[in-house]
């Protein structure tokens, strides 16, 4: 079927997008009025000569853009300014570990709870469980996560001095970045999966379920789990941005040694071949998500599956 | 949506009292509509008066916690307790008594309130020019877009794929180390992708609205693309347009103080949302009164214009037609 | 069972009022319907849209919106299911009674395979356990017709055509065995041929297992092959109520005249048909006399004032029109009912009762 085509066709404008970012960033990037040289007054000319020729700074610039694309596709990123001699790609293959933790971390609890509350929020429609899940759902969708971070630093890490205030040694002091950055996916889950299961709950098959005897929880759990949680699948993309863009805050309030803290110290020193590689990282990975987010969806759902078989 | 639009095409203000008279019956949207008011007033107010100017720096008043008179016992008065030491701040600073602070001053001494207003202003401000921006561009891609032939079509819409596959964090980062931050500059790296949900919503609506008959008829009439843009699309489309626009205002909101909060956005001394929580976090876990106020004020903005957003699309979309 | 002449009695209705309260006002759905169903007995419940059928049968399965009032007795057995707990009606439902309804291919759970959706009330109501249910799904898929059970119980329903996944329904349906199934229009979606098959089904079924049935349609002309009994309901009240022979070749109700009179097929050309003008009452209206008044061309006086009861025919057969009232003036019915009721006195040559004035 038509699948194949659309994969294809969904890889082509992919590469072509992360063409246009590579190619904008780098030109952008050397368009950079500020100088990478963090004590650029102390050198000397004949350093800062020294300096350009290793990093290739004083070649033609067409020159340099060839000789990064080059190096891009050999996995050689460059070398940051701001560590000398580390390989950027050294520089974050070290944080990416953190950054996927607290990522997947955050997603998971995030969208868990939100199923629950979504559910329950529906099965008690008109309650005031489902007021109180909707002021849940409109908080995490509105307030920022860096708010809420802050918010859980004070409070749970100064005052009641019951987890560890910043950094990122064992899994306790993991609880504070994930629950601030799992706020949104949790909201934005519980919302999604609320409006779907009340549409489940008035369904012909809800009805003809209960005329067999199922409860409303059971249909809820049975059958609106399945159909609400299935497209929340599509919203995994949104939620991947909004983690990235959390992450950076997040991961600087509580100092995890993540690829979000890196970039900002990175765009706060001018420390161009460190930010080109994160930004080319955060677009493939947005691209690669929303990618597999719709084949997957495709793939899983039973009414655009066109073969057969049963899961269990 | 476009079903009520059609319907009521002959008597425009019934649909617009229609959905106003829905969203009057929605007690969290409008009273969100009341919160906005009021921020957009007092924002406002500050171009004129503030209690302090948020400028002056009072070296002998720095760090003060807030006091306003009468509210004391809320806690407002003025005594805090740094390092197991209880003090009446104002007291100690010498501050005259009828000198209130009432969210208190920052380690400059400039009094907070005063930031906040103007800081709630510029955020605002910034909010605003990107909506504006975003509503243009993305009303006229959409509407050349969608009247367009074919080819022109096309080719317009690919380039919106390739620009849509790019994360926004990454453009306005990119942007902004470019770029000097400033008011301006920011507005502007936020349309960059901003402007395409509006695009694609309004060139949808132009598909939808290009092969009805009234559009058909005035086409017989001669009538011009521009002409059918402005004069039945653009209308027929309010309601879309409106809820698309106050989804986006949060957004623009939240990017601003986003950015100014790491570093990227407005620099201090410029007071935005962003910079106050900047410069408030810094000394959060013992001064949070500094930041707490500015993240308040953050919030109850993002809820108001969340909520009311959510108000008006079901107002104007009560069937949930245009959901997605 | 389906021997004996006089069955026991599985359904009672008596006196069944449901009230919806919505904000415009409160809407008299039913007005106090009453029938019997004997074990293994169809009766057809034909009426237009609007009618009460539908909301009928919901409230005897305790499915109706929050915002229903439902008054009277429905006795399943002798249980009263009335106002009966939700917990209790949980159980008898699939168990004891259950439903079928209209649109086969939203019936269905998309996400789940047909064989785990006919499992569920298996497993739910302890009449299979994990182990054996497989079986059980085989045979149900297999008794209403499915081929290759085997295989396409692990399939999910959009791979079924309408009148498999109505079959599937069914099938979900019969799992428990119930006493008494109400099915809801389970024909009007699907095109004529497939009609058929799933008619012939159901009476299959019903006679295998004795299961009385309550079939609700707003086709008169489905009805003939498998009702045992006829009740035709106009504006939340059953207006004509008799045995399918009663009610098709000897009706007295004016409205039973115009649905008959409108079925196609009954060699008359379109212009012969007799259609009944007008519309029902709408859910607010307010109702003076007998609702079918104003639609009544034989309407007289008292239809305006006061509502008819229902008038013994037989003692089967029952209408609730004034022209059965003693004093009622003799009309002649339109000719294409006239020339049913000649038919019926050939086939009842004593002409019993038939005390219309």
């Amino acid at each position: 079927m038509g699948l194949a085509k659309y994969a294809l066709r969904r890889v082509v404008f992919m590469v072509v997008t992360m063409w246009v970012i590579i190619t904008a960033t780098f030109f952008l990037m050397h368009l950079l009025p500020g100088s990478p040289y963090v004590n650029l007054q102390k050198l000397t000319p004949e350093q800062l000569e020294i300096l350009n020729t290793r990093y290739g700074l004083n070649r033609p610039i067409l020159e340099q853009y060839l000789l990064y694309f080059a190096n891009l596709l050999t996995g050689d990123l460059g070398t940051s300014f701001q560590f000398k001699n580390q390989p950027v790609t050294t520089l974050l293959a070290g944080r990416v570990g953190a950054s996927v933790q607290l990522g997947v971390q955050a997603l998971l609890v995030g969208t868990s709870a939100g199923i629950v509350v979504g559910v329950i929020a529906a099965v008690k429609r008109h309650t005031p469980v489902d007021s109180g899940a909707t002021i849940v759902a409109v908080l995490g969708r509105s307030v920022p996560s860096f708010i809420l971070a802050a918010l859980l630093q004070l409070v749970v890490a100064v005052n009641l001095r019951l987890l560890p205030i910043a950094g990122w040694r064992d899994f306790s002091s993991t609880i504070l970045p994930t629950l601030a950055l799992a706020m949104a996916p949790l909201a934005d889950s519980a919302r999604f999966v609320r409006t779907e299961m009340v549409e489940v709950l008035e369904s012909d098959y809800a009805e003809l379920a209960r005329a067999n005897g199922l409860s409303t929880q059971q249909i809820a759990w049975r059958h609106g789990v399945r159909n609400s949680v299935i497209p929340l699948i599509t919203l995994l993309g949104p939620m991947t941005v909004n983690l990235l863009t959390g992450s950076l805050v997040v991961e600087n309030i509580f100092a995890v040694p993540g690829i979000g803290e890196q970039f900002v110290k990175s765009v706060l020193n001018n420390d161009y071949p460190t930010i080109m590689a994160v930004t080319i990282l955060y677009s493939g990975l947005f691209l690669l998500v929303t990618f597999a987010v719709d084949v997957l969806y495709s793939i899983i759902d039973p009414r655009i599956r066109l073969s057969g078989g049963g899961r269990r | 949506m476009s079903a009520t639009a059609l319907t009521d095409l002959g008597k425009p203000s019934g649909y617009w009292a229609d959905s106003w008279a829905r969203l009057k019956r929605k007690r969290a949207a409008m009273m969100s509509l009341g919160v906005i008011i009021f921020f957009i007033a007092v924002s406002l107010l500050s171009l004129w008066f503030t209690p302090h100017n948020p400028n002056a720096q009072t070296i002998t008043h720095i760090n003060l916690p807030p006091r306003i008179p009468g509210l004391g016992w809320l806690g407002f008065d003025g005594v805090s307790t740094i390092a197991g030491v209880t003090q009446d701040r104002y007291a100690a600073a010498g501050v005259p008594a009828d000198v209130n602070y009432w969210l208190g001053t920052d380690g400059l001494g400039r009094d907070l309130l005063s930031r906040l207003l103007v800081g709630i202003r510029v955020s605002l401000s910034i909010a605003g020019l990107a909506t504006v921006l975003d509503l243009s561009v993305g009303i006229i891609y959409g509407l050349v877009s969608g009247l367009n032939k074919q080819r022109v079509d096309t080719v317009l819409q690919r380039f919106i794929e390739v620009l849509a596959g790019i994360p926004t964090l990454v453009v306005l980062v990119l942007l902004l180390t470019v770029l000097s931050p400033g008011l301006f500059t920011i507005a502007v790296a936020m349309v960059i992708t901003g402007w395409i949900p509006m695009a694609r919503l309004v060139r949808a609506q132009a598909l939808r609205f290009r092969d009805q008959e009234f559009i058909v008829a005035a086409q017989a009439l001669g009538a011009s693309r521009t002409w059918l843009a402005l004069r039945h699309v653009l209308p027929n489309s309010m309601g879309v347009i409106v809820v698309q626009t106050m989804f986006s205002i949060p957004s623009a909101i939240f990017f601003e103080a986003f950015l100014s909060f790491i570093g990227l956005g407005l620099r201090p001394p410029m007071a935005s949302l962003g910079t106050l929580l900047n410069e408030g976090f810094q000394t959060f876990t013992f001064l949070p009164f500094q930041m707490l106020a500015p993240m308040v004020a953050l919030s109850v903005l993002m809820v108001a214009f969340n909520l009311l957003a959510d108000g008006l699309r079901d107002a104007f979309d009560p069937k949930g037609v245009g959901r997605i | 069972m389906s021997g004996q002449s006089e069955a026991e009695t599985v359904l009672s209705v008596a006196d069944l009022r449901v009230d919806f309260t919505t904000q415009a006002g409160v809407v008299h759905a039913v007005r106090g319907i009453s029938f019997d169903l004997a074990a293994g007995e169809v009766l057809a419940v034909v009426g237009e849209s609007g009618s009460g059928k539908s909301v009928s049968a919901r409230a005897a399965l305790g499915l109706l919106p929050g915002n229903a009032t439902v008054d009277g007795s429905i006795l399943l057995g002798t249980e009263q299911l009335v106002g009966l707990s939700e917990q209790r009606l949980r159980r008898i439902r699939g168990n004891d009674i259950t439903m079928v309804f209209q649109d086969p291919m939203t019936c269905l759970d998309p996400t789940m395979s047909v064989g785990n959706q006919i499992a569920e009330p298996l497993l739910l109501h302890k009449v299979a356990t994990r182990r054996d249910v497989s079986a059980s799904v085989v045979e149900l898929l297999t008794r209403v017709g499915i081929e290759n059970p085997e295989r396409r119980r692990k399939q999910y329903p959009h791979m079924f055509s309408g009148g498999q996944r109505q079959r599937i329904a069914i099938a979900i349906a019969i799992a428990c065995r119930p006493r008494v199934l109400l099915a809801d229009e389970p024909t009007t979606a699907l095109d004529v041929r497939v009609q058929a098959q799933i008619l012939s089904l159901l009476g299959e079924l019903r006679r295998e297992n004795a299961m009385a049935m309550v079939f609700i349609t707003h086709d008169l002309g489905v009805v003939a092959g498998i009702a045992d009994r006829v009740a035709v309901m106009y504006a939340g009240r059953i207006v004509e109520i008799g045995t399918t022979d009663e009610v098709f070749y000897h009706p007295q109700h004016p409205y039973t005249w115009g649905l008959l009179g409108s079925l196609p097929g009954s060699g008359q050309t379109a212009a012969q048909l007799y259609a009944i003008p007008g519309a029902p009452p709408g859910p607010y209206a307010q109702i003076h006399g007998d609702a079918f008044a104003p639609r009544n061309p034989y309407a007289q006086r008292i239809d305006w004032e006061q509502e008819p009861p229902l008038f013994p025919v037989s003692a089967t057969h029952y209408a609730a029109t004034w022209l059965l009232a003693p004093d009622a003036p003799t009309v002649n019915p339109p000719p294409e009912i006239a020339k049913r009721w000649r038919k019926y006195a050939e086939f009842t040559p004593l002409g019993t009762k038939v005390d219309v004035s």
